[in-house]
């Protein structure tokens, strides 16, 4: 066995684009998942009853549906029903970022509804109005306890987008498998890809470690 | 202690409330006057926690009617009701300081930033005034240093007391409380039971759920015993406890007599190694 790694460095500027387009496609796709998690878990905090079920049918079904088949359906079967053009672009993007909102919505609902009811009452009794109270009260409690889950929501995010090379997109996986199919070095590229990811993750992942020790002290 | 004046602070008339198709207000009248101490006792589950979150609409109730200091927080009867906005219903709680059993202070907030919060956001008191307040509430309550520590760095006696002092710094015109000392450790009870003594010196009107009969006996300028969803009986502390009218009600004190009977020794003990603990009730127990 013979590991070169030097073919692979060569092609440095693929990787690169690679990497970008990840992270580009990251930062979209959290964007669009909070936002619209926001919304769906607002839905389901809400005392109305058909927007609680339409907030949970949403995070039901983007949380079941199996990442792979979202991305192609979205891709090669949604044109047809809508009989329109959508680019593997605005299908990854689309695809990932909704998947991410259900996740996201469970987050934020189980954040803000795992503040103990007390903290509720108390508020109330001290005549805190209800945007006071979520303001003041109950979101500063609640988003320290979501940083965590957010966080690791996100990591797995990154981790998805690898999937995007299924609709050739050239995320940093699929550019591995460029190189890889003209080097026919596949042992090194996937090495180096993989140890990017760990590169890039592992920073956020002990970031979050750190902030869920100092929220328990 | 005959302090209590004729002007009802507030006042409860026909409350109704059921859980689906538990019923467990079943029509309940109850005034209270200024100044006066009334102290709510009756076994679990009989509505005591329901009746006083009722009183200031923490809890709403199916039937009724509430007034604090003649305005009405509440009423409905039958399909008539009162509507009011949230702001008004606010404005009239906040008449109302309320103690929880599990104190419910805000764990992100610094002792004094619980106290100083509903004061400065609510009622838009300059923050200088605020912390001046809340400093001396902290140290009526015997916490003079703990302004800047978060509620977990206090003790269960000392989140209370901060609680107790956060309520009082709404300046309501009657404090409610919901068995106070329940959730403490036994040598913590005394302190809190200590500083709610010390409101009542200061002319203090206070609904207080409790199971300190002891400290009911005590303290209460009237005892209220709630069976079942309904006023069972209502009277002078020593009159009510002590009588043997009401079956159920005698049935309950006889539980805590007979545990102050078992325990007495322990009582005697306790009291030559420890400070406020209100052991001297236990001692004037017929036995
Ligand atoms: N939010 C609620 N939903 C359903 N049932 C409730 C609710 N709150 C109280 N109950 C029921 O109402 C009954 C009276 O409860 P409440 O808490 O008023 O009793 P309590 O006298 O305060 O008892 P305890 O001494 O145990 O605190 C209980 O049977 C309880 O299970
Ligand atoms: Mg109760």
């Amino acid at each position: 066995m013979n590991f070169d790694i030097s073919l692979v460095l060569a092609n440095w500027d693929l990787l690169a684009f690679g990497l970008l387009v990840t992270l580009k496609y990251t930062a979209y796709t959290c964007a669009i998942g909070l936002v619209i998690g926001l919304f769906v878990a607002l839905l389901q905090l809400t005392p109305w009853l058909p927007l609680r079920l339409l907030g949970r049918v949403w995070v039901e079904f983007f949380r079941n549906i199996p990442l792979l088949v979202l991305l192609l359906w979205t891709y090669y079967a949604l044109p047809i029903f809508l009989q329109i053009q959508i680019s593997k672009e605005v299908a990854g993007i689309l695809g990932l970022g909704f998947y991410a909102s259900g996740f996201y919505a469970e987050i934020l609902r189980a954040g803000v509804q795992s503040i103990d009811r007390g903290q509720t009452d108390a508020a109330v009794v001290l005549g805190m109005s209800y945007f006071q109270r979520m303001r003041r009260i109950i979101l500063p409690q609640a988003l320290r306890r979501m940083v965590p889950p957010l966080v690791g929501q996100t990591i797995m995010q990154l981790k998805n987008t690898t999937l995007l090379s299924v609709l050739t997109i050239p995320d940093l996986l699929y550019q591995a498998g460029y190189i890889s199919s003209t080097t026919y070095r596949p042992m090194e590229v996937y090495t180096v890809i993989g140890i990017l990811f760990i590169l890039i993750l592992f920073p956020l992942s002990a970031l979050s470690r750190r902030f869920e020790r100092r929220e328990a002290a | 202690m005959t302090k209590k004046s004729n002007d009802v602070i507030l006042s409860v008339r026909g409350i109704q409330k059921s859980f689906g198709k538990q019923h467990v207000l079943r029509g309940v009248d109850f005034d209270v006057h200024r100044g006066e101490v009334v102290c709510l006792i009756g076994a679990s589950g009989s509505g005591k926690t329901s009746l006083l979150r009722c009183m200031n609409l923490l809890m709403e109730p199916d039937q009724g009617e509430i007034l604090i200091e003649g305005a009405p927080l509440f009423r409905r009867n039958g399909r008539e009701r009162l509507r009011l906005s949230s702001s008004k219903v606010s404005a009239v709680r906040i008449k109302t300081g309320m103690v929880f059993q599990s104190f419910n202070l805000f764990p992100h907030r610094t002792a004094l930033e619980n106290i100083i919060e509903a004061p400065i956001v609510v009622k838009k008191v300059p923050r200088a005034d605020a912390e001046a307040q809340a400093r001396e509430l902290l140290s009526r309550m015997g916490l003079p240093d703990a302004g800047n520590k978060y509620p977990s760095q206090l003790s269960g006696g000392q989140q209370q007391r901060v609680a107790i002092a956060r309520a009082l710094a709404m300046q309501p015109t009657i404090m409610l409380f919901d068995e106070p000392t329940s959730a403490l450790d036994p040598e913590l009870v005394g302190e809190v039971l200590a500083a709610i003594r010390q409101l009542a010196a200061e002319g203090m009107t206070m609904v207080i759920v409790t199971h300190e009969i002891g400290f009911a006996y005590e303290l209460a300028d009237r005892v209220v015993f709630m069976d079942q969803g309904v006023i069972a009986a209502d009277g002078p502390p020593r009159e009510l406890l002590l009588s043997g009218d009401n079956a159920r009600l005698a049935a309950f004190v006889s539980r805590f007599t007979e545990q102050a009977r078992l325990l007495s020794p322990l009582v005697a003990a306790a009291d030559a190694s420890s400070i406020a603990t209100p052991s001297k009730d236990s001692k004037s127990w017929p036995t």
